[in-house]
């Protein structure tokens, strides 16, 4: 009786054993949890029954140290969601393999847009793949307008700060504005329509150019003039976010990932929510956010990865994701955004006079820092707070957007030069 | 029983009693000083060591670097150091003392027989109790100028007019936050004081009442003194704790708005964990350690010298 | 001071007390009313902190959720076993350093204080990267050693504090009936010291659950985070804040610790006692 038993036990451990090994699991991290990934890899695992894919969830907060630290001790990923600062810093430092082949494979320039591709470019080689897009755009209150008179929405920052004040009215404010988030998002949004930029082609620093101070002074002036709310200091974005879903304030800029808080928590906004690209001065780019796809340097399962992107950018399995992820988180390929598929899509279809208009918008996308050429130092003035600290500084401090941008100037040189 | 004796008897035999408790002492204390060793001493030894390195984990040459005392020199010559260590040390000495004068106060108050005493001493413990992330975000909603209690409370009782963005003001946003590590931190010194108020022999407080004394002669002349002892040691505690603090400063502000609250420690953790130049953040940190440690030695000598005096 | 009720100074003592609890109390008077409170009605001008429209929907979404259960699982065994194995080592330290005759006895107690002043800040990142070296970064494991580490010195202190307190009569009274030293330790001394060693077990509890910085630093993974940061990362991601659920899974964080000290309140004033006159 023992011999068979030890048989068995040495047959089933062989079994399992060479099932593991036939099997291969990838490891994926994304800083936020995704249904629409987790419904993905069923759908692989479904086609593929001897690949395993886990979802790892590192939160967003310090995920560039978190990937630093894990380049080096080995233990990053088989493939991961990267921000947008990152590909570029983190390709100077060599923890990502590039996968410009990749992108080639996937159809390069036709079907992916060139500014995109470009902010995933270091050095002659892209090290993302990108995903996803969510661009900012200005979220509205058709009934306050109604109320207030306002028969057109703002297209120029003159016309937004007149609406602003005529929809502020008592503890309701006309511009729910945030000034406390680590990435700024305030300032940038209306730089991207000012053409003000933090460098210029050559790597030379022109954040404290004209345009960019007269950024600061109409954020400044919106300020002393009372259309934001007070608290707009403490604010990040989803501080203000709530406050606007709970009928606070009349305007808000934001991503269009908002759409799906609001879907989540009022969908009866839908009703009076307006969508409107972000007003314009100088400039016409459109500040967005998108995540991209990147793989580690020497990943032991690199292969079996390629593999999975290239599944996932089938169209059909692209779309399959997109329709399961959050409403606001917007495709990049050109396949999807011009065909008809993705917005006919159940899911989609009812929400496409919202996103669309942002979605083109974002053809002409703006990264703070990585327009003109891209560079490992962006990621490094956001950490550093130097965008955020500038914006601080004008609004709470009252200095002068002049000499706030000089000295903001003065900190990235120093950055640069360490 | 047996067993034991006759084990005890043979072990006894081998050693002799003092070198027995000496391996015993040893070998008790040995797990805690190892835990502590590693978990403390190690990085401390080490956190000095890197201060006087370079360490840049962005650059193109991560390894540290020798380079002395340049991360010191750095960092007393830099714009942002001596204003920093001011609004630290500022924290520390108004929030201390606040402290203490409270938490005196209320111990006295409390130092009587009344029905639901548990109840009231578990109440005011409760800002200990809360996990520090409540605090912060408790706070920083009570603060809010649109929707927080504070504001409501003041402008109908005619106080303000317009609500205040306290945690968002320059002017307002220190004294915001040192009232909120004043509330989290009370109920600590309160039951210090409570204890040490119980601690008065009564056999003085009655002899004093005997002479004629009033309560307030009573309490400045008898029992305060008598509570010296442990007023010195709360508040060298408090005072190492409020400057080594992190975690409620930045959840409630992150050392803004406009670096009005940034402390010491904030600065340290930017420096490492934002900008991953962790030969500079560990001299920082560094640099309140050897503070703490000169002050604690000064303070220590002068009250002794103040007690052989008394 | 004994007064009765008679005495007008008794209701000006009750008065004045009233007002200090009132004072500090009004915040979690209001954190839990804002916590029953869906978020919209927040918003809606009302008094803050009045009982109107109260319900429990922000408790049912919290409850609801498997993360927060993983959360709290990972926070009790982190914070439980960090609170067993400091009060096993502090009491068996302390033991030693007050009892017992051994090399560096004295310079370990005088180091006591010197560790407390070590900045939680310096010590992240190196323990970071070793603990990212030996692989116990989002493990079990490197949380509760780090807390032990945490609470270890005020423990140590007070409990010497406590033993030193002790007659070493009673001991030798019973090593003298043939009792062992450890043997002493645990029936005759332990039984004694009950409050202090209740006082630095809430102690070290506390600091433990309510930990931020080390969880923060230590664990990245979502699966070993325990609560004070799991909340944050559920419902302020910077997505959208949600009020609502963040109140009320505070409230929830905090119910452990607030009845713990209701049961153990008076325990934990004695062994303080006793702990701060030693030291």
């Amino acid at each position: 009786m023992k011999k068979v038993a030890w048989l068995l036990i040495a047959v089933g451990t062989l079994v399992s054993f060479s099932s593991t090994l036939a099997q291969t699991e990838l490891v994926f991290w994304a800083g936020a949890e995704d249904p629409g990934m987790l419904s993905i890899f069923e759908q692989y695992e479904g086609e593929h029954p001897d690949v395993k894919l886990t979802l790892e969830i590192v939160p967003y907060n310090n995920y560039s140290q978190k990937i630093i630290a894990a380049a080096q001790t080995g233990t990053l990923p088989d493939v991961l969601l990267l921000q947008p600062k990152v590909p570029a810093t983190f390709a100077g430092l060599g923890v990502l393999a590039p996968v410009t082949d990749l992108v080639e494979e996937l159809g390069g320039e036709t079907e992916f847009y060139a500014r995109d591709l470009g902010f995933n470019t270091l050095n002659g080689d892209i090290w993302g793949v990108p995903f996803y897009v969510y661009p900012h755009v200005l979220f509205y209150r058709q009934d306050m307008f109604d109320a207030a008179g306002l028969t057109s929405v703002p297209e120029t920052w003159e016309e937004f700060s007149t609406a602003a004040a005529a929809l502020t009215e008592g503890d309701r404010y006309g511009y729910l504005a945030f000034f406390n988030d680590p990435v700024a998002h305030t300032l940038h949004q209306w730089m991207a329509t000012n053409d003000a930029d933090t460098f210029d082609a050559d790597l030379n620093i022109v954040f404290n150019s004209p345009n960019t101070v007269e950024t600061l002074d109409f954020l400044k002036s919106m300020w002393d003039a009372g259309v934001m709310p007070p608290g707009a200091t403490t604010y990040n974005m989803g501080d203000a976010r709530v406050a606007f879903a709970n009928n606070q304030g009349a305007m808000i800029i934001s991503s269009t990932s908002f759409l799906n808080v609001l879907k989540d928590q009022s969908p009866d906004l839908f009703a009076t929510l307006g969508v409107a690209p972000v007003p314009h001065n100088k400039g016409d780019a459109t500040y967005y956010a998108f995540r991209s796809i990147g793989l580690p340097k020497d990943g032991p399962n690199q292969a079996a990865a390629e593999d999975f992107i290239r599944w996932l950018y089938n169209p059909d399995n692209l779309i399959s994701y997109f329709v399961q992820a959050d409403l606001g988180y917007m495709p990049m390929t050109k396949s999807l955004v011009n065909g008809d598929a993705y917005w006919s899509a159940d899911a989609i279809a009812p929400y496409e006079p919202l996103i669309r208009p942002a979605l083109e918008a974002a053809a002409n996308g703006f990264m703070p820092g990585l327009n003109a050429v891209n560079n490992p130092f962006a990621g490094l003035f956001e950490t550093q707070d130097v965008y955020r600290g500038t914006l601080m500084d004008v609004i709470v401090n009252g200095t002068s957007p002049s000499e706030a941008a000089a000295t903001a100037a003065k900190k990235m040189q120093e950055i640069m030069d360490q | 029983m047996t067993t034991n004796k006759m084990t005890f008897k043979k072990r006894r035999s081998r050693l002799s009693s003092s070198q027995y408790e000496s391996v015993l002492g040893f070998s008790l204390f040995l797990p805690a000083l190892l835990v502590v060793t590693v978990i403390i001493v190690k990085p401390l030894v080490e956190s000095l060591w890197l201060s006087l390195h370079k360490r840049n984990l962005l650059s193109m040459n991560p390894d540290p670097t020798f380079v002395g005392l340049d991360n010191y020199v750095w960092m007393f010559q830099s714009d942002w150091f001596w204003g920093i260590l001011a609004t630290t040390l500022l924290i520390t000495v108004v929030v201390v003392n606040l402290q203490l004068w409270f938490a005196i106060g209320l111990a006295v108050l409390l130092d009587f027989d009344f029905p639901g005493q548990g109840i009231v001493r578990t109440l005011l413990i409760t800002p200990w109790a809360i996990p520090v992330v409540v605090t912060a975000f408790m706070w920083r909603w009570m603060y809010d100028p649109s929707f927080g209690p504070l504001n409501y409370w003041l402008r109908s009782a005619g106080l303000i007019d317009q609500p205040i963005a306290w945690l968002g003001l320059k002017a307002t946003a220190l004294p915001a936050v040192m009232g909120v590590l004043l509330w989290k931190g009370l109920p600590f010194m309160l039951l210090a004081m409570i204890a040490g108020l119980q601690q008065v022999p009564n056999e003085m407080r009655e002899a004093a009442r005997v002479d004629g004394a009033n309560p307030w002669q009573e309490f400045w002349h008898i029992v305060l003194p008598s509570m010296r002892q442990i007023i010195l040691l709360m508040v060298i505690l408090r005072s190492i704790f409020l400057f080594n603090h992190f975690d409620l400063i930045y959840l409630l502000t992150g050392g803004g708005p406009a670096d009005a609250t940034r402390v010491l420690s904030i600065q340290a953790v930017n420096l490492g964990f934002d900008s991953f130049r962790f030969g500079r953040a560990a001299a920082i940190t560094s640099f309140m350690f050897l503070v703490l440690v000169v002050v604690s030695v000064v303070y220590f000598r002068i009250a002794r010298m103040n007690e052989a005096k008394a | 001071m004994r007064m009765t009720f008679r005495n007008p100074l008794y209701w000006l003592r009750f008065a004045a007390l009233f007002v200090s609890v009132v004072i500090i109390g009004y915040p979690i008077y209001w954190l839990v009313i804002s916590s029953l409170k869906p978020i919209g009605t927040i918003f809606a001008g009302s008094v803050p902190a009045a009982l109107q429209n109260l319900s429990w929907l922000n408790y049912k979404v919290i409850l609801t959720d498997a993360r927060f259960w993983r959360f709290f699982l990972n926070s009790s065994v982190v914070s439980v076993s960090a609170t067993l194995v400091t009060v096993f080592l502090s009491v068996f330290a302390g033991y030693s350093l007050s009892r017992l005759r051994f090399f560096g006895a004295d310079t370990f107690g005088q180091i006591v204080l010197f560790v407390y002043m070590v900045p939680k800040v310096l010590l992240a990142i190196p323990l970071y990267v070793w603990m990212f070296e030996i692989g116990l970064l989002n493990s079990y494991a490197g949380l509760i050693i780090v807390h032990v580490a945490e609470g270890l010195p005020f423990c140590l202190w007070m409990l010497r504090g406590y033993f030193e307190v002790i007659p070493k009569a009673l001991e030798d009274a019973a090593m003298i009936d043939g009792c062992s030293r450890l043997g002493a330790l645990v029936r005759i001394i332990l039984p004694l010291t009950g409050s202090a060693i209740v006082a630095a077990a809430m102690f070290t509890f506390i600091t433990s659950w309510n930990d931020f910085l080390f969880a923060f630093m230590l664990v990245n993974k979502v699966e070993y985070q325990t609560l004070p940061v799991g909340l944050t990362f559920m419902f302020s991601s910077g997505e959208a804040t949600m009020w609502g659920e963040l109140m009320a899974g505070s409230v929830i964080t905090s119910i452990p610790v607030v009845l713990l000290f209701l049961f153990l309140q008076r325990a934990l004033v004695g062994g303080l006692t006793a702990g701060a006159v030693k030291g």
